[in-house]
Order: structure tokens, then C-alpha cells, then sequence
């Protein structure tokens, strides 16, 4: 199966910190590929150095065959949710996701509508974001990161602050994507007993090293 | 870069603080023409052209535009929206350029609306003695504070960019509208004998008249651009040093 990220000896140093070292991870495409490790190990860093947010200090990420500073030229082809959802509180569900179909370039009203209603906001699609609850806030970051069609998918701990029935809710979702569109998703999160409930893949990142690679059958 | 530009006059157009703040320029355009009236001990202007000078030479609309600009661009920093969109673009550089762009619509929005304002504001208070003025001179006048007053918004919105502090880049703004800077050029000039407010944004916006000299305004245009020329390089090389936070 083709390989659709591929990091070398990623590295990344915050002033004296040694964040992330030598992290070689590779994820192929169609699969669901589930970052696990304890709080503060890394994994945020790595998404973002994946989707060029922030910049190696040492190796690099080869993304879509593209390599180093080429991968500028198929970043747009990645959709991401890092951190916590990047919305403007005072414009409604609507408004956010048209922001991003215009810088997509696209205008159609009825994507837009489509979009709200895979991550079932449809209903609050007039609601200022600012009077969502915070599980209606991470379904709204997933909607940013999947507009404009992304093949590759980034969610940096996206059932946080989920209840049981929104988490099972955003893993069903995940799961439909994966396999009626082909979207590759990389996730992140600390919980691997959620994680092993969509993930065909992990990787175990602990102190900034990639301890594992390992598959779903051998998790088991 | 056009669908990011376009994506930026959305959000402005659709922004409160943009209809809010143009509420605040043309009333304060208004009180302030009408306190003037009101003062009949310093009723010094002879034509809207010199009134409208004052009120640009006070600094008022210098503040009110950069004002604009910060809370426009540091928006999508503030909430992270940027993380959705940084990576539309082949080159981190070409990042900054939409909203170089769309801070020009939001300082001639601002500006004009204000100028215009004031103008009105005069004819009101001031009767029809108010429209005694050359019509080419005041179009001159305006498109080289315009220059200027583009260039201090680019300004701030390098420190914005370099500091990521709307805080510091706010009351950065506000001590050079209030000619904080002055007292600094004068003791440059005491020891170097180099006339340095001559080259600088703030003195000329606060100098440049009704009746300038065309050697001084034309000094102020290419002060201006040259400004404006090096702001934009400067935030290129910046925002592509820049990590997306």
C-alpha cells in the first residue's frame, strides 16, 4: 500500500528541550493511524511538524512522495484539528466553515450544508459558535479540517472533553469517512482504549521517541 | 492568494469590529468638528481642507485605523483559525500578503469615512464658508496621508506579527499617535544634526497641511513607500521564520 507520510529522524528542540527525537513513523494511505502516549510525550509536536505548522530542527517529513520544502505544495491536500479547534467564537457554525471553503476556493452553499451534517451540527448551523458546548466546538474543528476534501486528516485528541455517547459518536463518524472516502486519518490521543476502537494502526511515542510501530492484530 | 484574499474580505466585511469602529470614526469626526464650532476663541480654519488637516494632524485617525488593522489580523492568531489555513499556500511568506491587502481596505475604509465626515461635519457647523477651498488640493492632501497612514498600519501590523501581542502593539500604536516618539527625534537631531523626523511616518502625518510645500509632500509619498515597501518584506521574512501557534 502507498505510504502517504513518512517521517526521518524527526527532531524537534524548543530553546534546550529536546521535544521529539529521531521519531521515524510512516502511515500508509486508507489507514486510521492512532498516536498514543502520555501527556506531554510528544504527540501534539508531531502532528504539527507533519502538517508544517512548525518546522524540524533535525530530519524531515515526506508527505505525499514530497520531500522537505516541496511538501508546502501538498500541505493543502491535509486537513487538521491541533490543539483545540481554531473558530471565531462570534460567527456562526455556517460562517467558519464558508471561511475555509473560500480559501479553498470553494462556493457551493449545499457543501457547506453537507459538511454540517456529517458531523451532525446541521441543526446549529445559525448558533454562534461562542454558545456551543465543547463537544459541538470539536465537531465544528473536524468539519474545519475536512472541508475542502483532505486526504489526509490530522486530530490531535479529538474526543477531548467528549461524553461517552460524543466520543462514540466522532468514532462512528471517523470510521464512515475512512471508508466511504478513503481519508486517511492520523490521531492523537492518550486514551488507547478509545484509540483501539478505530485504529488499524499505533504508533507509541514516549519522552519524544517512537518506542512502537505496531498493527491492530498485534495490539491484540 | 486571491481565495485567501477573498476569504479575508468575508471576515471583514462580516466582522462587528468593522462596523463598530467606523461607528466610532464617524462620530468621532462629528464631536469633534462640532467642539471646534462650539469654541468660537480658536474658529482658525478658513475651509474644510485646513479643518480636515487638523483633524488628520491630530493623530485621531492614525489611532482608529491602526486599531482596525490589529484586531482584524490578530484575530485568527487569537483563536487559532490560522491553523485551518496556514497550509492553503506553497510558501509560508505569501501568508501575510492577504492580509497586507486587506488592511489597505480596512485603512481606506476607515480613513476616507472619517475624512469625509469631517468634512461634512465642517459644512454643517461652519456654513458654506466651509467650501472655499481648492477641490485638487484636498484630493492631494488625502492620497498622501492616505500613503501614510497605510504605512503605520502596516507598522503595526509587523509588531503584531514580530510580537504576537496585540497588548504591545496596541500601546506601541497609541505612544506614537501621541507623538511620544518626537522627544526622541529631537535629541537625535541635537546630536547628530540629522533632521530624522523629516523621514519618519508619524512626524510627517503630523505635519503634512493644506498648504505644504509640494517638496514636503512629495517627501512624505516616498517616505510612505519607502515604508511600506520595506514593512512588507520585513513581515515575508518574518511570517516565514514563524511557527503557527
Amino acid at each position: 500500500m502507498e505510504i502517504l507520510v513518512q517521517t526521518h529522524n524527526l527532531t524537534k528542540w524548543y530553546g534546550k528541550h529536546k521535544v521529539i527525537n529521531n521519531v521515524n513513523l510512516s502511515v500508509k494511505k486508507g489507514e486510521i493511524y492512532g498516536l498514543t502516549g502520555r501527556n506531554g510525550a510528544g504527540k501534539t509536536t508531531v502532528l504539527r511538524l507533519i502538517s508544517g505548522l512548525a518546522k524540524p530542527t533535525e530530519g524531515n517529513v515526506c508527505l505525499f512522495k514530497k520531500n522537505g520544502h516541496d511538501t508546502m505544495y501538498v500541505q493543502n491536500r491535509v486537513g487538521v484539528l491541533i490543539e483545540s479547534p481554531g473558530i471565531y467564537p462570534n460567527m456562526n457554525a455556517n460562517e467558519n466553515i464558508k471561511l475555509k471553503c473560500l480559501a479553498k476556493g470553494i462556493s457551493s452553499k449545499s457543501y457547506i450544508a453537507e459538511l454540517l451534517e456529517s458531523v451532525g451540527l446541521s441543526a446549529a448551523d445559525k448558533k454562534k459558535v461562542k454558545h456551543f458546548s465543547v463537544g459541538m466546538k470539536q465537531r465544528l474543528g473536524i468539519a474545519l479540517a475536512l472541508a475542502g476534501n483532505p486526504e489526509l486528516v490530522l486530530l490531535d485528541e479529538p474526543i477531548n472533553g467528549l461524553d461517552p455517547q460524543g466520543m462514540a459518536e466522532i468514532r462512528e463518524m471517523i470510521i464512515k469517512l475512512n471508508r466511504e472516502r478513503g481519508i486517511t486519518f492520523i490521531i492523537s490521543s492518550h486514551i488507547l482504549g478509545e484509540l483501539s476502537k478505530i485504529a488499524t494502526s499505533y504508533g507509541i511515542i514516549e519522552k519524544g521517541e517512537l518506542k512502537k510501530q505496531i498493527l491492530k492484530t498485534e495490539l491484540t | 492568494m486571491t481565495k485567501m484574499i477573498k476569504m479575508d474580505l468575508y471576515r471583514f466585511f462580516h466582522s462587528a469590529s468593522t462596523w463598530t469602529i467606523l461607528f466610532v470614526d464617524i462620530s468621532l469626526a462629528f464631536l469633534s468638528v462640532m467642539l471646534v464650532s462650539a469654541n468660537k476663541s480658536i474658529q482658525i480654519y478658513s475651509n474644510a481642507g485646513e479643518l480636515l488637516a487638523a483633524q488628520i494632524n491630530g493623530g485621531m485617525i492614525m489611532i482608529l485605523c491602526a486599531v482596525a488593522v490589529i484586531i482584524f489580523v490578530s484575530a485568527p492568531y487569537k483563536n487559532g483559525f490560522i491553523k485551518n489555513i496556514a497550509n492553503q499556500l506553497p510558501r509560508r511568506e505569501m501568508l501575510v500578503l492577504p492580509e497586507i491587502v486587506v488592511s489597505f481596505v480596512a485603512c481606506a475604509l476607515h480613513f476616507f469615512a472619517y475624512s469625509i465626515c469631517t468634512i461634512t461635519a465642517g459644512a454643517i457647523f461652519f456654513g458654506n464658508t466651509c467650501f472655499n477651498f481648492s477641490f485638487f488640493a484636498i484630493i492631494e492632501l488625502l492620497i498622501v496621508q492616505f500613503i501614510l497612514h497605510y504605512a503605520f498600519c502596516c507598522l503595526m501590523l509587523l509588531f503584531y506579527i514580530l510580537t504576537n501581542s496585540t497588548a504591545f502593539t496596541m500601546v506601541a500604536g497609541l505612544l506614537i499617535a501621541f507623538k511620544f516618539l518626537n522627544g526622541l527625534y529631537v535629541l537625535i537631531e541635537h546630536f547628530t544634526y540629522l533632521q530624522i523626523n523629516q523621514f519618519m511616518l508619524d512626524s510627517n502625518i503630523f505635519q503634512i497641511g493644506m498648504y505644504s510645500a509640494k517638496s514636503v509632500s512629495a517627501t512624505a509619498v516616498i517616505v510612505g513607500l519607502i515604508f511600506l515597501l520595506s514593512e512588507t518584506i520585513l513581515l515575508c521574512m518574518v511570517m516565514g521564520k514563524k511557527e503557527i501557534q
